[in-house]
């Protein structure tokens, strides 16, 4: 933590001027302008709430350390767990102490508009202090998380046991600090998978050693709600499968009805063509049949020919 | 995919689970072995039971069988011996069915205060060890998972089919254009033929 905090000067030095006013007298009851046991109160609060993020800061510097210190063989884990927890009460103390410090800045009257600038630049100060140590929780416990995880997986590879469980890593679903002093539970969920599986690791021990006749037991570590959950998306994925099968169904059936209406066309069209063939057809089978009677009529009108000019040559 | 065996414990910490009910399948055993067998399933029945906490799920593997077991809050557990293929998620669900059952036919009082193995008849456990010999079956979202499936492979198959029907159909669109302009090309020259008789 390579800062200067100096908001605990500050605020000593306004503590030691305010002991300084009430051992001068009864002067600070009637002055109503600056209510100064608020001023004190707010700087009392302040200088409280930056040692708690010093302290909270070297505790996560400790628990760094802790975290970093990744041995097969020395597992500090209990230590490391009692730290996690002490840090995340203070930091969320720390939470509620800046909110009630914000409140008290906002509901006293500032009379001077500089006073008001300061207490807001301090709550704000205080207020990113604790989100950057908030960020340094998270991170280290994200460290916490791969070690474990890599110890377990040397643990495997010793024993050969075949230990797989799923836990559900949502270290990549909180994003900013803020958030994570508000969603605790994350960090909640993301303990309980690992703290189940040293305990499985416990029981199982005991199995090994208390019925070493039997051929070593091992646990398969279960999580219900994810399978069921699994189980679930099967369906649902499967569902969704269908849904485009079925509309590929209908793609399928409506180009095929586009391919029908040709054929209906062209059939109807071949149908027409047909009948008029069939007609002229059958014209030209009267005509043919009938061609006598032209033949008969065309040799009548020869023999008139003939006779008019019979008729004229005589 | 078998069941072995389904038995309900009343389980304290820190002593032995006491027995309540038990029945077997052990049919897929040889003859000779049954009676080890049936004892074997009730050995790591009541001591999976007996040492797993309440409210906690547990799937202990034994040599190729799986005991699947839960203690609910009032100290009942029912513990289920199946082969390691069977689904667990199954098996936790036929656990908490049995307790429930359990809880329904006999008071807790009753049971609570035995202090040995003591029957407690549940006739239709039978059934249900008959009924979850098939998880598909019993379990309603394997069901549906099932029937999702079957229905997929009919869906897939009815596509192929559309698929055909529509390569037919192109065929006949194809033939029935030829046979279009066949026609036509018949019917202009019957028509010029009607025409030219006349001329003929």
């Amino acid at each position: 933590m390579v800062y200067k905090d100096r908001t605990s000067e500050f605020s000593s030095l306004a503590e030691t001027i305010k002991r300084k006013q009430q051992q001068n007298g009864v002067t600070l009851g009637k002055n109503k302008i600056i209510p100064r046991s608020q001023i004190s109160t707010f700087a009392y609060a302040a200088a409280k709430i930056s040692q708690g993020v010093h302290e909270t800061s070297e505790k996560l510097l400790q628990l760094t350390n802790m975290a970093k210190n990744t041995d097969l063989f020395m597992d500090s884990s209990t230590q490391m767990e009692e730290l996690t927890y002490v840090i995340k009460q203070d930091i969320q103390s720390l939470n509620r102490e800046i909110r009630a410090l914000e409140s008290i800045s906002k509901s006293s009257s500032k009379a001077n508009k500089q006073t008001e600038d300061h207490s807001d630049t301090i709550v704000g100060f205080l207020n990113l202090k604790l989100v950057n140590a908030t960020k340094d929780f998270k991170d280290i416990l994200e460290v916490r998380t791969e070690s474990i995880k890599q110890q377990q997986e040397k643990l495997d590879s010793f024993t050969g046991q075949s230990n797989s469980f799923a836990y559900q890593d949502n270290t990549g679903s909180v994003t900013s600090p803020k958030e994570m002093l508000r969603h605790r539970s994350n960090t909640n969920t993301r303990d309980d998978p690992y703290r189940f599986d040293d305990y499985n690791n416990g029981n199982s021990n005991n199995y090994s050693d208390e019925h070493s006749i039997l051929m070593p037991q091992e646990m398969i570590a279960t999580n219900h709600t994810a399978e069921r959950l699994r189980a679930a998306e099967g369906i649902a994925s499967t569902i969704h499968q269908l849904e485009g099968i079925f509309s590929q169904l209908a793609n399928l059936v409506a180009s095929q009805n586009d391919t029908i209406e040709r054929i209906d066309t062209n059939i109807d069209n071949s149908l027409v063509n047909i009948s008029r063939g069939h007609d002229s057809l059958v014209k030209t089978l009267a005509n043919i049949s009938s061609n006598r009677g032209l033949i008969i009529k065309t040799f009548l009108v020869l023999i008139v020919f003939l006779v008019i000019f019979i008729v004229f040559m005589a | 995919m078998h069941v072995y065996s389904i038995s309900i414990f009343k389980v304290e910490p820190g002593q032995n689970a006491i027995l309540l009910n038990i029945v077997y399948d052990v049919s897929s055993f040889s003859f000779w072995y049954r009676n080890e067998v049936r004892g074997v399933l009730l050995f790591v029945s009541r001591e999976t039971a007996g040492r797993t906490s309440v409210g906690e799920r547990v799937s202990m593997e034994h040599a190729q069988k799986v005991c699947h077991t839960t203690v609910g809050s009032n100290g009942l557990s029912a513990a289920v011996t199946t082969d390691s293929e069977y689904p667990s998620r199954v098996a936790h669900n036929l656990v908490r069915m049995v307790m429930e059952k359990f809880q329904i036919a006999h008071q807790e009082a009753k049971w609570k205060s035995v202090q040995k193995d003591t029957e407690f008849p549940l006739p239709e456990l039978e059934g249900i060890l008959l009924k979850y010999q098939n998880p598909q079956e019993a379990d309603p979202m394997l069901n549906l998972q099932k029937n999702l499936e079957e229905t997929m492979g009919i869906v897939k198959k009815t596509v192929e089919q559309l698929g055909q029907r529509g390569e037919r159909l192109e065929d006949i669109a194809a033939k029935s254009n030829d046979l279009n302009f066949q026609s036509k090309a018949f019917m202009q020259n019957s028509e010029r033929l009607n025409k030219c008789c006349s001329y003929m």
